[in-house]
């Protein structure tokens, strides 16, 4: 075992802990405290939240090895510009309607969104869809921590999978949303920092930017080039699906509703778009290069980061970027959790289970959700052996398939019905399911969304169709 | 079948931003194979394109945040 990153990793741990039960006095305050931190969270603040809740393990360890193996510029376009474009998208399109909706009706969900604009039944299948697709996206956050924790820190994986899953638990049961905030601030800080810290480290240590790149270059010619190996359908459609979640994961959207205003929450959002730019272009830059001179024939390309912090950094500052690696899991893992707390408690509990409960009673059911989540999923990390980046990938973009359409129609299109809705979102992710399993092979990998958001615009259009029809037959006002 | 809720209502400027921004976007992948296979500074010209349109986008997205303090709850066009 280091001694050393193990001592950085339980400070770290025990600072979070401690943060939580600390802040966890504002928490109490009641459903919109604990679930949108009363909406007081300024722009810096959430805009590095925000940028945190979009990294995760695979920031660290699975989409830089990609740079490492495909090349700089592939991830650049796709990771880079593809995240700063959602972010870009969601200041557009979905974040001043959505907080609106939130100030208005005192609502903390994508579900209660959906209720409110198209019914009860599309809200139970968003709901249904949040509650198992999310939980399957904290798998990998604690395969990661496992996988880190056993390579670097030399504990046995399991050990690492069940201290990550403790202390997440601990710190979003205790704090909500302000903790899980100021946890997530805390966490981007040291993921900009050390992602960043280590790419200038890196250039400096082999001379400068052009030393680099030619160094990089002889070890993989397409560092520096467009790899003609990567389909275009493919790119498209990974940066497609990196939008799409970007625009409508309820764990980013409930980032807007903590703002302290539209205004801020926007700026937040071009913040955001900023930051991961810089961090995917400047940060992989140095650090894959990095890895493709000290390590041309590394075999784990989701050893990328680790190799090169273990090789450049001195023993303090390879501590940190121990702690930096579970920040990255942490902040994406607490924010899906509180999320999926949220959807529960708010659309499952209150609506079907106990509509009269209290305030303090829905967040109690939305606390014994997230521990009952947060066992199972610790289970399967346990058992679980399959590529950390294929199932964030699978995840990302069966959400943006199932939610995108519905949820653009709805705030877009006045016109959008109950059925066109309901249509959209189960044809959507049926749509990439299906061809996920179906094609497997025989289509470009992340190519299926490209086919699912086309199908799920057409049930939109016939489910709306439909409603019209049968509004007419029977009399009503089309809605 | 149950009566649709009213959108909030979206400021219709930004949405047509908004998708001129992404069929821009998409569009660039048109002409990704000759983008590519020109080069400026050592890196492929589809590169330096996307990195300008996106650095133009977020200081348009920062300004237009500032801009706008509030958006109505209606119909597209409504602004408080």
């Amino acid at each position: 075992m280091r001694l050393f990153e193990t001592g950085v990793m339980l400070l770290y741990f025990a600072g979070a802990v401690s943060l939580a039960v600390w802040l966890s006095r504002r928490g109490r305050q009641g459903a919109d405290a604990f679930w949108s931190a009363n909406r007081t969270i300024g722009i810096p603040i959430n805009s590095l939240a925000q940028f945190s809740s979009l990294l995760s393990s695979a920031s660290f360890l699975g989409f830089l090895g990609m740079a490492y193996r495909f090349g700089w510029i592939y991830t650049s376009v796709v990771f880079g510009i593809g995240s700063a474009l959602g972010f870009l998208l969601s200041l557009l399109l979905v974040s001043g309607p959505l907080r609106q909706f939130c100030e208005e009706h005192n609502k903390f969900t994508l579900s209660s969104y959906f209720e409110a604009r198209f019914g009860p039944g599309v809200a139970a299948l968003s709901s249904f869809i949040v509650i198992v697709v999310f939980s399957l996206f904290l798998v990998p956050q604690l395969m990661g921590a496992g996988l880190a924790g056993s390579f670097i820190l030399g504990v046995d994986y399991s050990v690492a999978v069940i201290l990550t899953a403790i202390c997440i638990l601990t710190y979003v049961l205790i704090g909500g949303m302000v903790s899980v905030t100021w946890m997530d601030f805390m966490n981007a800080v040291m993921m900009f920092v050390f992602m960043v810290v280590l790419s200038a480290v890196a250039i400096a240590h082999f001379g400068g930017v052009g030393e680099l790149a030619a160094g990089a270059k002889a070890s993989n010619p397409r560092f520096l080039q467009w790899n003609p190996a990567m389909s275009a359908w493919s790119c498209v459609g990974l940066a497609v699906a990196i939008i799409g979640a970007i625009l409508c994961s309820p764990h980013i959207v409930m980032r807007i509703y903590s703002a302290r205003s539209i205004r801020e929450g926007r700026k937040a959002l071009a913040l955001s778009g900023a930051l991961s730019l810089f961090f995917h272009i400047f940060g992989y830059f140095g650090v894959a290069g990095a890895a493709l001179i000290l390590h041309p024939d590394l075999e784990n390309i989701d050893r990328t980061y680790i190799v090169v912090m273990d090789s450049l950094l001195p023993a303090v500052l390879r501590g940190l970027a121990v702690a930096a690696i579970f920040a990255a899991i942490l902040s994406t893992a607490d924010a899906v959790l509180l999320a999926l707390g949220a959807e529960f408690s708010q659309n499952v509990f209150r609506r079907f289970l106990r509509p009269a409960a209290s305030p303090q009673r829905t967040i109690r059911a939305g606390r014994v959700m997230m521990l009952l989540v947060g066992i199972v999923v610790t289970m399967l990390a346990l058992r679980q052996t399959a590529n950390i980046g294929i199932v964030m990938g699978l995840v990302v973009g069966g959400v943006a398939s199932a939610f995108v359409v519905p949820l653009l129609a709805g705030i877009w299109w006045t016109g959008a019905s109950s059925s066109g809705a309901l249509w959209s979102m189960g044809g959507g992710l049926t749509t990439y399911v299906g061809a996920m399993v179906l094609w497997r092979g025989q289509i470009p990998i992340f190519s299926e969304i490209l086919l699912a958001l086309p199908l799920a615009g057409i049930a939109l259009l016939g489910g709306t169709w439909f409603d019209r029809r049968r509004a007419e037959r029977e009399g009503v006002c089309p809605v | 079948m149950k009566p649709a809720g009213r959108s909030p209502g979206p400021d219709p400027r930004a949405g047509r931003i908004a998708l001129a921004l992404f069929l821009g976007w998409l569009a660039s992948w048109i002409i990704v194979g000759p983008l590519t296979q020109i080069h400026f500074a050592g890196l492929p010209l589809f590169w330096w394109v996307q990195l300008l349109y996106i650095t133009t986008g977020l200081i348009f997205g920062w300004r237009y945040a500032d801009r706008t303090g509030s958006v109505a709850i209606g119909r597209p066009g409504e602004e408080s």
